[in-house]
């Protein structure tokens, strides 16, 4: 028992490390090792989060001084995951020449970030820690200087928004590619790799991705492509919902690349094209095909100039299924069997349709059982994350499955609840509603904070004479998103608690 | 000697209010709680179910406009059917309803409000704000509007001031208020131009100024022209910039627009005292599909905003030149000129009113504040003795009745004093005409039809004969209540119809009671609710003193009858305040308050011995 509770929560640790709370994702980690002592995913992945601490970039350190707080600065840029794929582009917007050299695989289920002021339009881009995080990953500043950061995952990209995410589910593996480094086990977003039919190519539709850069005050809507080059990769003809876990196999230590761009260590022998591809039992990370992976290879290595972090030597590695593999989770094959890419509307087109927010259907017999299984696993999580105190995280994952079935009771009343008491932690954080607070920087600092136009409306209505509840009824926004945003303002030191 | 009860006098605009009172013979503004001398007339719903009033709802105008209520002085007063009210619904976000007989109903969340109802919301944050000023009670006030506004208008606004708990002493004109504050009527006699640019409104008016009389021989405006549109043409130049630069049109986006339309009164504002001014919005849009948010940061000059601006300047003259035109006065005959609302602050509008009404307009008081100032000004000459200047209640608008042909026959003209009492001979139209239709008609116009109709009559069983050969009598009795009497008499036989017009500012008498007694139960809910909550607060606190007191309380009687006995008995007050505590019943939680507070007595006397 204790050890299924430990796999559950190493799910939910994932999802959570997924969604940026690394300090979250920790103490699941923990909670699950407690329980189950000998579990080594628990024990791997508590090692590889030590691993993935942000370090500063040069880029980034090299700022004016005056401004110390990482947030303060406007340091990434989001761009949108639905623009096309350049590679001159995004040179432009990093300093690097090659593209992104990662592009991590489907995730299942797929989580976005902890919601934050620096959000995109569908409310999913990284918390002001996971672009500060992510643009660490990049490692290098554009002049060359040489980085401690270890990560080479320079590309975080967040799900798609609203309804269900499909990923892939079984794909290719991918032969080693020893110039790559391996990331850091967890990266601080989710992402969502989107498969098509045909043509047999794999592209990825990020939603938002933070790159780093030092933008101008004013940032235009920067938009730079990314995964110029994408590798070719065969998708397999079944897109999952989630992905399959192989509870037999220990997790991996870290990410594997998806579409070749990141190969599996030396020690994973190449699988012939067409063999079932490695699956981890953590079931976050599926992989893409070969073709991906010698065709992106090169690229993506020009892109590290050496500032990835080596993949751990003792890193487990997931290994391929058998044919009679059995899995146990809740993302296993039985409850969640996944998606017919030939029963999903506009065959061929899955990119468009969740880059659309198109609703993905499935044929009918299937269907509600694996969305059924789909929501009681997404309880579960957030359950599991309730218990851990994590709300926020909670709260998304009860949306993701509000999604799936926005009249499930049960879905209503949890989100109720998560929803109460995050208000209330949020609310703790102001204190006297009839507090007046006060903007604590100057206009040419504010520029540069990394806010978007929510945030910005809630700052503009902080002028020294409102109070918090008046601020809450000027927002036009929900209790809870008000509340949200000047909680973060006033943890980034942004306004004063009045 | 008792101290004089203090009086304000209010200027109710249709974009911001002021209140005023006369301190030590000064004239002085009272500042609002919220720091600011000028009160935005707009009241709103917020989404979280809070009523806001002023400055707050100002602040969700755009993000929340169908809950937000603005400019309602342009409907005040007026019927659901009238033409006014059908072209401000064009405009208008929020949802305009009719009443029950044809009156006007503001819909806000699930209430249908009068517009009696929504003024009385802003008159009575004026009156809050004096009453924290003065430090006590304010309930005698004169309260301002404008000189168009016939009986109808004026008595909803004298509702709208008993609805918030003012007796409305007098409703003066605001050129007439104005006139007041600069001391006109004393010092100055003669022809006076009131040039009023307010935030939605435009009005000129001409008065002729004697001795304690104001009378307003003509005035005109534009109801649709004001700052509103100076800060319009801010937001489509940085709009329309924007898009060149981004391709995204901000005023797609409320949250946006709310910030340009406040980031363009600002500009505007600082631009009449400096040259150029800095529009800083950062973060004001995200792009779609996502990104950095965009920053807005452009420089205004005034002399862009002047240029964008020019034609509304041209406006205001060409209406200047119609009134003037309309009262048969030349500029040459003015003897002052007024500046009223805060628009006439803007440089290039003086220039043009300098440059048409060929003087420099009086300075010395805030054009924001002059109307309010004068009601100040008013309030105080009323409850004072030995006053100098006193107006007389007059007719606003002259009151007759139609005639064969569709005309008007004046018989009480505006600026009648009353009480008053007119009696004319009329004659049938048509041969063998036996009833005649009294119409009675409030207004200026010659023509009956663009005349407000009070009331009409008919006055039956007129011998049958030749038109011109009957006569009847009309007389218009106005009493010193401000009620109108018509009563029409056949001559010859002495038959007579009469008719009694009350001024009704669209609520009927028993509404206006029903409304006072609602407010007045939710005061006092208010009231109770309020203490419940500090009572609940002091229980709370209470349980919590008591039930750390407990185990103290073992510890020190162990094993005595006596300890247990007390500690069964405080635990069974717990639960019951307990109760009370969740609970709505003020008189149990005094009850658990008593019976916890000597429980209290108790366990500490004993703690006190025992130690």
């Amino acid at each position: 028992m204790s050890k299924e509770r430990a796999a559950q929560l190493i799910d939910a640790g994932l999802w959570l490390k997924l969604s940026g709370d690394l300090d979250g994702a920790q103490k699941l980690f923990e909670r699950a090792l407690k329980l189950d002592p000998e579990n080594e995913k628990a024990r791997t992945l508590l090692d590889g989060s030590a691993d993935s601490q942000p370090v500063v970039p040069s880029v980034l350190a090299s700022q004016p001084s005056g401004i110390t707080n990482p947030f303060s600065r406007n340091e990434s840029i989001t761009v949108p995951g639905t623009v096309p794929v350049d590679a001159a582009d995004w040179g432009m917007a990093t300093g690097f020449e090659s593209p992104a050299p990662f592009q991590p695989p489907a995730i299942a289920p797929t989580v976005s970030p902890v919601p934050s002021m620096v959000v995109s339009s569908d409310s999913q881009a990284p918390t002001a820690e996971e672009v500060w995080s992510d643009t660490d990953s990049f490692g290098t500043a554009p002049q060359g200087q040489s980085s401690p950061a270890p990560a080479i995952a320079p590309v975080v990209m967040t799900r798609p928004p609203g309804g269900v995410t499909v990923v892939l589910g079984e794909t290719p593996p991918e032969p080693p590619t020893p110039i790559q480094p391996t990331p850091p086990v967890f990266m601080s977003s989710s992402h969502s790799p989107v498969p098509r039919a045909t043509p047999p190519q794999f592209e990825q539709t990020p939603r938002s991705v933070v790159l780093s850069g030092t933008p101008p005050p004013l940032v235009p809507a920067f938009t730079p492509p990314l995964y110029a080059g994408a590798p070719i990769v065969e998708p397999p003809n079944t897109i999952r919902l989630s992905g399959d876990p192989a509870p037999a196999s220990p997790p991996r230590s870290s990410p594997p690349v998806s579409a070749g761009q990141m190969p599996p260590p030396a020690s994973s022998p190449p699988l012939p094209p067409g063999a079932s591809p490695p699956r981890s039992s953590d079931s976050a990370w599926n992989w893409a095909g070969p073709h991906a992976s010698s065709a992106h290879s090169a690229s993506s290595a020009s892109s590290i100039q050496g500032t990835a972090a080596p993949w751990p030597a003792n890193a487990p590695l997931a290994s391929p299924p058998s044919p009679g593999f059995e899995q146990k989770t809740a993302w296993d094959a039985k409850s969640n069997p996944g998606i017919s890419l030939g029963n999903v509307v506009g065959e061929g087109k899955a990119l468009e349709l969740v880059g659309t927010d198109v609703p993905v259907v499935s044929s009918p017999s299937n269907t509600g059982t694996r969305l059924a299984a789909e929501v009681r696993a997404l309880l579960r999580g957030a359950r599991d994350l309730l218990d851990l105190d994590d709300h926020t995280g909670a709260v998304e994952l009860i949306l993701k499955a509000q999604t799936i079935a926005p009249d499930d009771a049960e879905v209503q009343a949890l989100r109720d609840r998560s929803e109460r008491t995050l208000l209330a932690m949020f609310e703790s954080k102001l204190g006297n509603m009839n507090a007046v607070p006060r903007v604590l920087l100057k206009d040419d600092e504010i520029i540069w904070l990394n806010l978007d136009h929510r945030a910005g409306f809630v700052l503009a209505q902080i002028d020294g004479s409102v109070s918090f509840d008046d601020v809450f009824a000027v927002s036009g926004m929900s209790r809870l998103d008000t509340a949200r945003i000047i909680a973060q303002l006033i943890d980034e030191g942004v306004i004063s608690r009045g | 000697m008792a101290e004089r009860e203090p009086v304000i006098g209010i200027d109710l605009g249709t974009t911001n209010s002021v209140v005023a009172t006369v301190q030590s013979g000064t004239p002085t503004v009272i500042r609002g709680r919220s720091g600011s001398n000028l009160l935005p007339s707009i009241i709103a719903l917020a989404k979280s179910g809070k009523l806001l009033v002023g400055q707050i709802a100002k602040r969700q105008a755009i993000t929340n406009p169908t809950d937000t209520v603005y400019a309602s002085k342009r409907l005040i007063g007026r019927k659901f059917s009238a033409k006014q009210t059908q072209d401000a619904m064009k405009v208008l976000p929020y949802q305009v309803v009719t009443g029950e007989h044809d009156d006007i109903r503001i819909k806000m969340g699930p209430t249908d409000y009068s517009l009696p109802e929504l003024s009385a919301m802003v008159l009575k944050e004026l009156k809050l704000d004096a009453e924290a000023f003065f430090g006590r009670p304010v309930k005698k006030a004169v309260i301002t509007v404008p000189a168009y506004f016939n009986d109808g208008q004026r008595q909803a606004t004298k509702d709208a001031g008993r609805i918030a708990g003012l007796d409305v002493l007098r409703i003066i004109n605001e050129p007439t208020a104005a006139a007041l504050a600069y001391g006109f009527g004393k010092a100055v006699n003669g022809k006076i131009a009131v040039f009023d640019l307010g935030g939605g409104t435009f009005d000129v008016s001409v008065l002729e100024v004697g001795t304690g009389v104001f009378d307003v021989i003509g005035t005109g405006g534009d109801t649709y022209l004001g700052g509103e549109d100076f800060d319009n043409r801010i937001i489509e130049w940085l709009v329309f910039d924007f898009v060149k630069e981004h391709g995204i049109d901000l005023r797609g986006d409320r949250m946006a627009l709310q910030r340009l339309k406040d980031g363009a009164e600002k500009a505007k504002i600082e631009l009449s005292s400096s040259k150029e001014t800095q529009l800083n919005l950062p973060f004001i849009s995200t792009p779609v599909g996502g990104g950095s948010a965009l920053h807005l940061q452009k420089t205004l000059t005034r002399e862009k905003l002047e240029e964008l601006c020019g034609d509304l300047g041209s406006r205001c003259v060409t209406i200047c030149e119609q009134v003037l035109s309309d009262a048969k006065v030349k500029v040459t005959d003015l003897k002052e000129m007024i500046l009223v609302g805060g628009m006439t602050r803007m440089p290039k509008i003086q220039e043009l009113v300098k440059a048409y009404f060929r003087r420099d307009p009086c300075k010395g008081v805030h054009p924001d504040e002059v109307v309010a100032l004068g009601a100040a000004v008013q309030a105080d000459a009323l409850t004072t003795e030995d006053s100098e200047v006193v107006l007389l209640d007059v007719t606003p608008q002259s009151l007759g009745v139609a005639i064969a042909g569709g005309y008007v026959r004046r018989l009480i003209p505006r600026n009648t004093t009353v009480p008053t009492s007119v009696t004319e001979v009329f004659t049938t139209s048509k041969d063998g005409q036996t009833t005649v239709k009294i119409m009675v008609l409030q207004g200026e116009s010659e023509v009956a039809h663009q005349n407000e109709l009070l009331g009409e009559f008919i006055l039956t069983g007129l011998r049958q004969s030749k038109r011109g050969e009957i006569e009847v009598d009309v007389t218009f009795e106005i009493n010193s209540e401000g009620i109108v009497s018509v009563a029409a008499r056949d001559k010859e036989t002495g038959q007579q119809q009469s008719i009694q017009v009350t001024a009704s500012g669209g609520l009927t008498e028993s509404e206006l009671k029903q409304i006072l007694e609602d407010q007045s139960d939710m005061m006092l809910e208010a009231k109770t609710g309020e203490e419940l909550g500090k009572r609940k607060a002091d229980l709370a606190a209470l349980m919590k003193e008591v039930t750390e007191l407990i185990p103290q309380l073992q510890k020190a009687t162990a094993g005595s009858e006596f300890g247990s006995d007390a500690v069964t008995k405080a635990n069974k007050a717990l639960e019951v305040a307990k109760g009370a505590a969740a609970g709505q019943s003020l008189a149990k939680v005094n009850e658990s308050l008593d019976t916890l507070t000597k429980t209290m007595t108790l366990f500490k006397g004993v703690l006190q011995r025992i130690s």
